[in-house]
């Protein structure tokens, strides 16, 4: 005799069931011992059994103790809510030196300095930031190119540190820039301010001179490189992380993308599919690509960089993340990808003049005309209006997987979350089936990727994946340490 | 030693002089004492295993027990023969409470006030079970040693009740690791291998409770016939819903008492286990969590569980084999219970210095 604990199931891979408990726990069976799971005919003794009653799909006698450890892993996962806002990104200009074809819209001319925020702006932001309950505020300068505005980087770092030592909080910085224009006077004062670097690289010259290019259309990346070790030199080696962006140009040749990052001596490599909003319609044909190509060519990369780690220590971010929230029993903030949405909850976008939206793709709306999604203006508004206001209350309670069409009923709904923002610019509505979205289409592939991967149990890509997991290079035994 | 400070102290001496007078007994290998002399051992034999500071109990019928070894840091406070459990694998069988035994401990804890302790073990039987007396030496420990680190070894049943978990807490002060036994994932075998029902449920909510007050939690798993097969889940078990723990042990089994009794039932070679080991420890190790295996010899450990393998058994009963002293690990290995009724002396290996079995290079 035994009872079910609530669960959901998937075929994958093909004959092979995989269930996930409601905490994120899995576990595969067969297809006919599946059936004479859910059938309660299953052979009680059975290491099938046993395993089951382990990882809390099923008990026996009384479910007390087992829906206290569902319920104290279930916890534990949510717990990133009880941080609030944690991370906010300040577009401190719209204007760039650079003018890549995936950015058209969204950057303005060098010298259009109506464009830039102020400092009293970025102060009524810092304010705010520290309003919120998150202990860790991050504050992310984005732009266009913030370098271009750099004293009201300087002055808000400067202001943030002296709020935080008020506070007791510990604030943390990035910079997102380009890099072709930093000068070693910035240099070091991030260094002194300990500011890290996120820069963006998308592979070899080639690659990289396709899609990001200067206003007057030449190449970037001899510069970027020259740049790029400057930083390092004076923030030392690992204080530089570079982002990719997938485009049409670059989906197959993920190969020689990865190398180049091995080259430039960078951590890892985070493969980022092309963000569709923001350039003009002919571009999104050349640059463009569906959701399942992305899935081919990612699970491929993967593939490759699992290789790579034979003799060298490579992580791919994204597959870190999301093998971590498979595996382990942690929560793992990532704010473009949890339930409730981090839409303004995690994460929150402030534009050049104050304005504040709950994400990018939110932000980039408003300048295509749709405000819907504006929160408010920290000029005007309080902490409590723009957070704690009706919007964002409505917003956050319609963006949970739980309660998405088919992804409430989806095997990786532990895993996966909702973009709102997303949802709303493909169908007017906020929330809508997820059924044939490419938002799903891309999540569930790659889930269906990584699972595959799971299921064949290869101590070597285990050890690499527990590696990337815990930032522990020593669990793989390597050629270039023995 | 001035004379006022004698009465609470023992005198060891080759010979009984004046300078014996005074002392609450003696203890020497020379002649009875006079009249003025305290109460005492004469005549005894092997003094040398008694040292300056530790505390012992003298026996009419002749005895002499070292309750606290001055320079060890294995002791123990015994404090009940009393459990709630009746394990198929219990060293020391339970039998009802005897008085004396807590009072033996309180005197221990008498004798060390003042003193500087490194380290102080609460165990049993099940101390828990003594309970508001058990709370007042757990709150001794802590608060007239501040400096020890205190140990309670407990099968973490009681702790289900969230008072006594918290009163538990108090008593502690904060700084007590309370280890705890857990010998399955699966609640029936738990169970069985402890002899009572609902021991697992009680021992798993007992450890949330302790959590949740933030005290600190050892993880134990005694291996058996019962549980080996399991030892991997067991693993993903403690990592998926206890991974806040501050220590995880799978451990050998000391073959007496209870052990002996059920050796055909519960006794598994380190052999047959060895490779489920391996699985477990590097399931717990991978993951990140700190984890060590006691009582295991090195040369019955597989080359990847060797890291973890601690030099467990305390030391009054920890022998060797006469094939260890050709061994070149000898000085890093558990050895043996001197306790145990059974050892598996035939499957040991003595490592050679030449041979390049070393695995611990690629595991630093
Ligand atoms: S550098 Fe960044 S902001 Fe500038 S054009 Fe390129 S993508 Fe846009
Ligand atoms: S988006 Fe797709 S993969 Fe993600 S939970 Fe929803 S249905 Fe599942
Ligand atoms: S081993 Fe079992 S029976 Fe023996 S004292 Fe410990 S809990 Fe009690
Ligand atoms: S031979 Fe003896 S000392 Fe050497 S590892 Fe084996 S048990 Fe230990």
């Amino acid at each position: 005799m035994y009872s079910l604990l609530p669960f959901q199931f998937g075929r994958v891979p093909a004959r092979n069931v995989l269930v996930v408990n409601e905490c994120g726990d899995h576990y595969f069976l067969a297809e006919e011992v599946f059936s004479s799971f859910i059938e309660h005919r299953m052979d009680e003794s059975s290491d099938e059994f046993l395993d089951l009653k382990s990882k809390l799909f099923l008990y026996q006698d009384d479910p007390e103790l087992s829906l206290q450890k569902i319920a104290a892993r279930y916890r534990t996962r949510k717990s990133f809510l009880r941080e609030f806002t944690s991370l906010h990104m300040l577009v401190v200009t719209l204007r760039c030196n650079q003018r890549c074809d995936y950015c058209q819209a969204s950057s303005a001319d060098e010298g259009a300095s109506q464009f830039d925020m102020t400092s009293e702006t970025a102060f009524k932001i810092v304010d705010m930031v520290f309003r919120s309950p998150s202990r860790h505020p991050k504050i992310e300068f984005q732009g266009g190119e913030p370098l271009l505005n750099w004293t009201v980087i300087r002055d808000t770092v400067k202001y943030a540190e002296r709020k935080a030592t008020e506070t007791g909080k510990e604030a943390s910085f990035v910079v997102c820039t380009n890099l072709t224009a930093v000068t070693l006077d910035q240099l070091s004062f991030l260094r002194d301010h300990r500011v890290s670097i996120s820069t963006s690289l998308d592979g070899p010259q080639c690659l990289h001179d396709m899609c990001r290019k200067t206003r007057q259309g030449g190449a970037t990346h001899a510069g970027f490189e020259s740049k790029l070790e400057l930083a390092r030199g004076v923030l030392g080696n690992g204080s530089v992380n570079a982002l990719m962006t997938t485009t049409a140009h670059t989906l197959g040749r993920m190969g020689e993308v990865t190398d180049e990052y091995l080259r430039l001596g960078m951590n890892g490599i985070f493969i980022r599919s092309l963000n569709p909003y923001g350039f003009a319609a002919e571009d999104a044909r050349t640059l463009g690509y569906a959701s399942e190509s992305f899935v081919d060519c990612y699970l491929k990369s993967l593939e490759y960089i699992f290789e790579l780690n034979r003799n060298v220590y490579f992580p791919e971010y994204f597959a870190s993340l999301l093998f971590s929230r498979i595996l382990t029993p942690y929560p793992t903030g990532f704010v473009d990808l949890q339930s409730p949405s981090g839409c303004g909850i995690s994460g929150a976008i402030y534009d050049y003049d104050g304005s504040v939206f709950p994400s990018d793709e939110a932000r980039m709306l408003a300048r295509m005309g749709d405000r819907h999604f504006f929160l408010g203006n920290v000029l005007n508004d309080s902490f409590e209006d723009i957070f704690a206001g009706k919007k964002l209350r409505a917003l956050t309670a319609g963006a949970c997987v739980e309660t998405t069409p088919c992804c409430a009923r989806c095997v990786y709904q532990a895993f996966c979350g909702t973009d709102p923002v997303r949802n709303y610019l493909e169908t007017g509505d906020e929330l809508r089936s997820m059924e044939c979205s490419p938002f799903c289409a891309k999540h569930k592939g790659v889930f269906n990727g990584l699972f595959r991967i799971l299921k064949e149990n290869d101590p070597f890509k285990l050890d690499v994946i527990w590696s990337w997991i815990t930032k522990n290079r020593f669990l793989v035994e390597r050629h270039e340490n023995c | 030693m001035p004379f006022y400070r004698r009465s609470g102290r023992i005198r060891l001496a080759d010979t009984l002089g004046f300078d014996c007078l005074g002392y609450a007994g003696y203890l020497t290998e020379g002649m009875k004492g006079g009249l003025l002399h305290p109460d005492g051992i004469y005549a005894a034999s092997g003094t040398e295993g008694v040292e300056e500071g530790d505390i012992v109990m003298l026996t009419s019928d002749g005895t002499v027990t070292v309750l606290w070894g001055a320079n060890s840091s294995q002791n123990s406070l015994f404090v009940t023969k009393a459990c709630n459990c009746d394990c198929l694998m219990c060293p020391q069988p339970p039998a009802i409470h005897d008085p004396q035994d807590l009072v033996r401990a309180e005197k221990v804890l008498d004798c060390l006030r003042s003193r500087s302790v490194k380290q102080i073990c609460i165990t049993g039987g099940e101390p828990t079970v003594l309970g508001a007396r058990f709370l007042k030496v757990l709150e001794r420990c802590s608060r007239e040693h501040p400096e020890a680190a205190v140990n309670v070894l407990t099968n973490g049943k009681l702790f289900s009740d969230p008072e006594f978990a918290g009163k538990t807490a108090s008593a502690s002060n904060g700084k007590a690791l309370f280890c705890v036994s857990l010998h399955s994932d699966i609640d029936t075998v738990h169970d069985r291998l402890v002899g009572a029902r609902g021991s697992y449920a009680a021992a798993q909510a007992g450890i949330y409770n302790l959590a949740k007050l933030g005290c600190a939690v050892e993880i134990r798993h005694v291996i058996s016939k019962g549980n080996f097969n399991r030892l991997k889940r067991f693993s993903e078990q403690m990592y998926s819903y206890f991974p806040f723990c501050a220590h995880y042990a799978f451990m050998g089994m000391e073959i007496c008492g209870q052990a002996f009794k059920n050796f055909d039932e519960i006794n598994v070679s380190p052999l047959e286990y060895r490779d489920c080991l391996e699985e477990a420890v590097m399931s717990m190790y991978r993951a990140g969590l700190p984890v060590s295996v006691y009582n295991v010899p090195l040369c019955l450990c597989s080359e990847k569980t060797r890291p973890f393998a601690r030099q467990s058994i305390s030391s009054w009963k920890n022998i060797f084999m006469s094939q260890c002293e050709e061994c070149s690990k000898k000085d890093k290995c558990a050895g043996f219970f001197g306790t145990s009724a059974f050892l598996p002396g035939d499957l040991v290996r003595p490592f050679r210095e030449d041979a390049c079995d070393d695995s611990s290079a690629c595991w630093g």
